[in-house]
């Protein structure tokens, strides 16, 4: 019962991708003209290498190292810990380019306000924070299961 | 959620979407109020820049403030072989109409601001420019992508497209195109045209 339902929503939910994409798809090409189109492409792809040429191999190298680094934490944490160390890998990535717009001269005043090295520390210092309490928590609490299974063994 | 060191669907699923959630809280303050002031990494403030509005290009960057500052600045609606003439003051002595409309930039930034000056309409009406005529907007600007644009009737009539004289309570800043600059709803912030010279009327 539960397998069907959970198969129903997921073609409901296809059917509903699909047509609203359809939809999109059907006003992109009858209301844009073609040097609109042409220059869409353009930037769409440009994305698309930018994201599999330069953001996932840069994530995926510091996963690697992360790997070996969480090799020894308690398997509880390890995801955790991976998950907050990519969310710093992928903001340092989006950082990096204003750090270089910024250290270039520009003539815009309202561009480029905030002091990001500043806040860019700040934010690794909130992820080492709650990488460290995720691991400590975990490290109890698989203690404490632990504990409880040879006390029940006694 | 970590099997033999390695990630599990279930787990990398939740990491793309928590990286994503991180990025959409800490950069979209630069177009939505709510999320303002988790705004750490968006290259753009809300309120930032003169008369609290941010600029995507400034008076210096167009090479327009000579032109723009010139006391013998008239904006000319062309209809045809007719043209009227018409400054600054000549403007601020017409009917005053205020509109409430963001700047969106499509560099991916959004900033509301109170737009008063002349209705785009009235001035239409004043050459009797027919209700279904686009106009062609020029801009002081030596030269730009977007120094000449063309704008629809639909938005050439709307009673909220206003020739802007003042913003946020004060006289346009150099910045924000003075003398006069056009503001329109549902137009993205290039087709604003500022340092606006001439309104053509297209039949």
């Amino acid at each position: 019962m539960r397998a069907r339902m959970r198969r129903a929503v997921r073609i409901v939910c296809a059917i509903l991708g699909v047509a609203l994409t359809a939809t999109g798809l059907y006003f992109l090409l009858t209301t844009e003209p073609p040097a609109a189109l042409l220059g869409l492409a353009v930037w769409l792809g440009a994305a698309v290498v930018l994201h599999d040429g330069v953001f996932a191999p840069a994530v995926y190298v510091a996963n690697r190292i992360l790997a070996r680094g969480t090799a020894r934490l308690p398997a509880a944490a390890t995801t955790s810990v991976r998950i907050l160390f990519g969310i710093g890998t992928m903001l340092t990535l989006v950082v990096a380019p204003e750090l270089v717009a910024q250290s270039r001269p520009h003539s815009n005043p309202t561009i480029l306000v905030g002091d990001y090295a500043l806040r860019l520390g700040a934010v690794w210092g909130v992820i080492a924070t709650a990488a460290v309490i995720v691991i400590l928590w975990s490290a109890r609490r698989t203690r404490r299961r632990s504990d409880r299974l040879r006390s029940t063994r006694v | 959620m970590t099997e033999h060191g390695r990630t599990t669907r279930r787990g990398f699923l939740f990491g793309i979407g928590a990286a994503a959630a991180a990025l959409v809280a800490l950069t979209a303050g630069q177009s939505f109020g709510v999320l303002s002031p988790l705004n750490l990494f968006g290259p753009r403030r809300q309120g930032a820049g003169p008369q609290s509005l941010p600029v995507n290009r400034t008076a210096e960057q167009a090479k327009v403030s000579s032109r723009a500052l010139d006391p013998s600045w008239r904006l000319k609606v062309v209809d045809g072989p007719s043209t009227h003439e018409y400054s600054r003051e000549h403007l601020l002595a017409l009917q005053q109409s205020e509109a409430e409309l963001p700047i969106a930039c499509v560099e991916g930034w959004s900033t509301d601001a109170s737009w008063r000056g002349v209705r785009l309409r009235d001035l239409l009406a004043s050459v009797a420019a027919p209700l279904d005529s686009a106009v062609r907007l020029t801009s002081l600007e030596p030269k730009g992508h977007y120094r000449v644009t063309t704008m629809g009737p639909e938005f050439a009539h709307d009673p909220r497209t206003l020739v802007a004289l003042n913003v946020n309570g004060e006289p346009l800043d150099l910045d924000h195109g003075f003398p006069a600059r056009i503001i329109a709803p549902g137009r993205p912030g290039v087709l604003q045209t500022k340092w606006l010279s001439t309104i053509e009327v297209l039949r």
